[in-house]
């Protein structure tokens, strides 16, 4: 059998976990607008249905947590490495990822768009500030 | 309704020790607003008396962390309980799910928590006293809910009712103090609008005054009272009115020139802030009504163009006063309200009311019609804006249009349009930075109404202002000296003319902020002085949070500044000698979203960011939603001073 880590299944995971989470928020986003239409209906499905996909993400996670992928840096075991991994994520986040979307959305004329994603970039900096924090003590 | 209120009424469920485990289970909070549920607890237990009509008066005295409740009720049953072995009193206070209203006999409608109120309060309170008066005078007292001896008789007295006086623990609601007055006289004067004729009494121990509230006017007079400061589309209110046999309901509405929409509902007496299906199901039957009016009537062009509830209730004001014998809410405190048997009746009663007096009175739906028009032109107006901003963004030219229509549009309530723009303490921050210099001049950039100008007046030699837009030209000319029409982005002034410049909570508005700090930095004088004020965020934490709620209230923000990024725009633009004073002012949330550019949708979703903050962002951000449902926020000022060098 392949390992999990070279296989297109894995692959498939991480895409399944990504769209399963995408889903649920746009779910709970919907469930507010749907509130304020008065249709409460479409709000307690969309509610139910973001649950239900908490539960499918979390389910993708549980087979993604026996995989070792240095690349992803996807690591899911005991606490003491978890947050280790979640601060370098969040750091990531911060240096790299926010820094170069703000710049290219100055760049496209969206200054008030680089404005929120310099807003997300401080936000980023303090969770891994946090992290690191409770994993040095 | 059963006057023979006896032990026999009394249904014992459980015990006490839950309540102290888990407070704010049952109470929301352990902080202040959870000890003035306790309060408000008792006093829904009194207005239950006054709904079963036993009941005519209400006195609540606050003392120093203490508080009591006093009714002329029936009092509450003191016989020896059939099954417990106590009196049916002690029942009532110390176990939970206990008391009448489980058994329908007793009261038809009821506001207190389901035999949680007394129990609860008493489980949360470091001392509590009970005294009955039915006859006879009994007396109890109870530690942390545990009785110090059995209910015991003081003798006779004259008339009945129930008085109870009652210390909140302290080691639950560690930050509790004292019982805030304000808050407990809105609480009352309100319970005063819904329980016509009944007296509600307010003091503050020995020595001050008493207030008494009391209305006959009912639910009206509330609406006018709401309606103080507005002004209505028309004279007389329409009024909604159903009787069944587990439901009436009593409601009152009318339109006014403002936006944001006042709706206070109440089921039982309990204010249900959030709503919830009532509300849904009035809003409904009214916007069918308005619709069936506005489409004979001619207003409609078609099918396709009815009017959305948010429409209709733009600038609605209305009270609705429920009354419901089996209430379900969403959560102990009550907040809104989740039965769904009673929506059909609330809903055809509001459709079939309403269209009634459209029908009786066609000048009324004249004019709902040309307002929910005119909410439908400024909701075009406002997507507009937004749309408008991005066409133009990436030559980097700015759009005046945009800026003058809306600021010429809100400069004819701009006083009004938030709290900040005329707080004296704040003005008086941003002068106090200037050391006065009688042959200063001074410019007031993107200077509005002038109020920041002005208040450098006997500090300086003479002040000039700049704006944009012409009706907010006319406005500073009422303030300042001199008053030019114009562009911060080119300012229309010599190099080096100013002894001082200085402008507030504007370059958040403007997408390319270096432009104008250089600008601001030409006209000054070497060694002249630029003070400027500006709202920010605690924070990294609360930044992602206060950049949504903003960006919703005005689409034209383009900047979050957070505190270093300000620094660091005033030292990169040239400036020196950087100095800031750092205040805090409450904000009326409420006042600052009903604003031409803010659209209903938004404005919802504001409340909803502020009911569902992140818990990251409420650690460092004050905030409070009252049990109104208003929302005031403590906005962290920011005034920097800094000069151009010599």
């Amino acid at each position: 059998m392949k390992k999990l880590e070279k296989s297109r299944t894995y692959r498939n995971l991480r895409k399944a976990f990504a769209e399963e989470a995408e889903l649920a928020f746009r779910y709970l986003y919907c469930a507010t607008l749907a509130d304020f239409e008065g249709q409460e209906k479409p709000a307690a499905l969309f509610r139910e249905l973001a649950e239900g996909g908490n539960c499918s993400a979390h389910g993708c996670l549980d087979f993604l947590r026996g995989a070792r992928d240095p690349d992803s840096d996807l690591s899911l075991g005991r606490t003491a490495g978890n947050l280790e991994a979640l601060a370098r994520a969040e750091t990531r986040q911060h240096n790299q990822t926010y820094p170069e979307m703000a710049k290219a959305a100055r760049e496209e004329g969206l200054p008030d768009i680089a404005s929120w994603f310099d807003t997300l970039e401080k936000a980023k900096r303090r969770h891994a500030r946090r992290l690191k924090e409770l994993s040095d003590e | 309704m059963s006057k023979s209120y006896s032990s026999r009424d009394i249904v014992v469920l459980s015990g006490l020790e839950a309540i102290r485990k888990n407070p704010w289970m049952y109470v929301g909070s352990v902080s202040e607003p959870g000890a003035h549920q306790l309060l408000w607890e008792l006093i829904y237990n009194s207005v239950d008396e006054a709904l079963a009509g036993t009941c005519t008066r209400i006195s609540v005295t606050l003392g120093p962390g203490s508080c009591r409740v006093e009714d002329d009720g029936r009092g509450i049953p003191t016989e020896m309980h059939p099954t417990e072995g106590v009196s049916a009193c002690e029942v009532v206070l110390t176990r939970l799910h206990s008391g009448s209203k489980f058994s329908r006999d007793a009261y038809r409608f009821s506001a207190g928590l389901h035999g949680l109120g007394l129990s609860c309060v008493n489980a949360l309170s470091e001392r509590l006293e009970v005294e009955v008066r039915r006859g006879t005078l009994y007396r109890q007292e109870y530690v942390r809910g545990t009785p110090q001896g059995p209910l015991k008789t003081a003798g006779r007295t004259a008339g009945r009712g129930t008085t109870v006086t009652f210390q909140p623990d302290r080691t639950i609601f560690r930050t509790f103090k004292n019982f805030d007055e304000e808050l407990c006289a809105r609480f009352l004067e309100e319970l005063s609008f819904l329980n016509p004729g009944v007296e509600f009494i307010l003091s503050r121990g020995r020595g001050a005054r008493p207030r008494s509230f009391r209305n006959r006017s009912g639910i009206a007079g509330l609406l006018a009272r709401l309606n103080r400061d507005a002004r209505p589309l028309f004279a007389s209110p329409l009024s909604v009115r159903l009787e069944k046999k587990a439901l009436s309901l009593d409601a009152v509405l009318q339109w006014t020139t403002d936006r944001e929409p006042v709706i206070r509902s109440y089921v039982n007496c309990v204010n249900t802030m959030h709503g919830g299906t009532h509300v849904r199901a009035f809003l409904a039957g009214l916007t069918q009504a308005v619709n069936r009016a506005m489409a004979d009537s001619g207003r409609l062009a078609g099918p396709g163009e009815a009017a959305a509830p948010d429409e209709v209730s733009e600038g609605l004001t209305a009270v609705i006063d429920l009354k419901l014998a089996h209430p379900n809410f969403e959560g102990q405190t009550k907040t809104r309200l989740t039965n769904a048997d009673s929506s059909e009746a609330i809903e055809k009663a509001a459709r079939d009311r309403v269209l009634a007096a459209l029908k009786k009175d066609p000048h009324i739906a004249v004019v709902i019609a040309d307002k929910i028009l005119e909410v439908r032109k400024a909701r075009i107006a406002a997507r507009r804006i937004a749309e408008k901003i991005y066409f133009r963004r990436v030559d980097k030219k700015i759009d005046e249009e945009v800026y003058k229509e809306q600021f010429g549009a809100r400069s004819k309530n701009w006083h009004d349009s938030a709290a900040w723009i005329t707080d004296d303490k704040l003005l008086k921050a941003h002068a106090a930075l200037f050391k006065p210099d009688r042959k200063a001049l001074a410019l007031d950039v993107c200077c509005g109404s002038g109020v920041v100008g002005a208040s450098f007046r006997g500090r300086v030699r003479k002040t000039m202002g700049l704006d944009l837009t012409p009706q907010m030209v006319e406005l500073a000319r009422q303030r300042i000296d001199e008053v030019r029409q114009g562009n911060v982005y080119d300012i229309p002034f010599q190099d080096g003319m100013f002894d001082l410049v200085c402008t507030r909570e504007v370059l958040h508005l403007l997408p390319w902020p270096e432009k104008p700090m250089s600008e601001i930095f030409r006209v000054l004088k070497p060694g002249g002085q630029f003070i400027v004020g500006q709202i920010l965020p605690y924070g990294e934490a609360d930044g992602p949070w206060m950049y949504r709620i903003f960006k919703k209230k005005q689409p034209l923000i383009f900047n979050m500044f957070q505190e270093e990024d300000f620094r660091r725009m005033l030292t990169d633009a040239g400036f020196t000698d950087l100095q800031m004073k750092e205040l805090r002012v409450w904000e009326s949330i409420d006042v600052w979203i009903d604003s031409y550019e803010t659209t209903s949708l938004h404005r919802h979703e504001i409340r909803e960011l502020y009911r569902n903050a992140p818990a990251e962002a409420k650690a460092v951000h004050p905030f409070k939603i009252l049990p109104s449902g208003e929302i005031r926020d403590l906005w962290r000022w920011c005034v920097f001073s800094v000069k151009k060098p010599r």
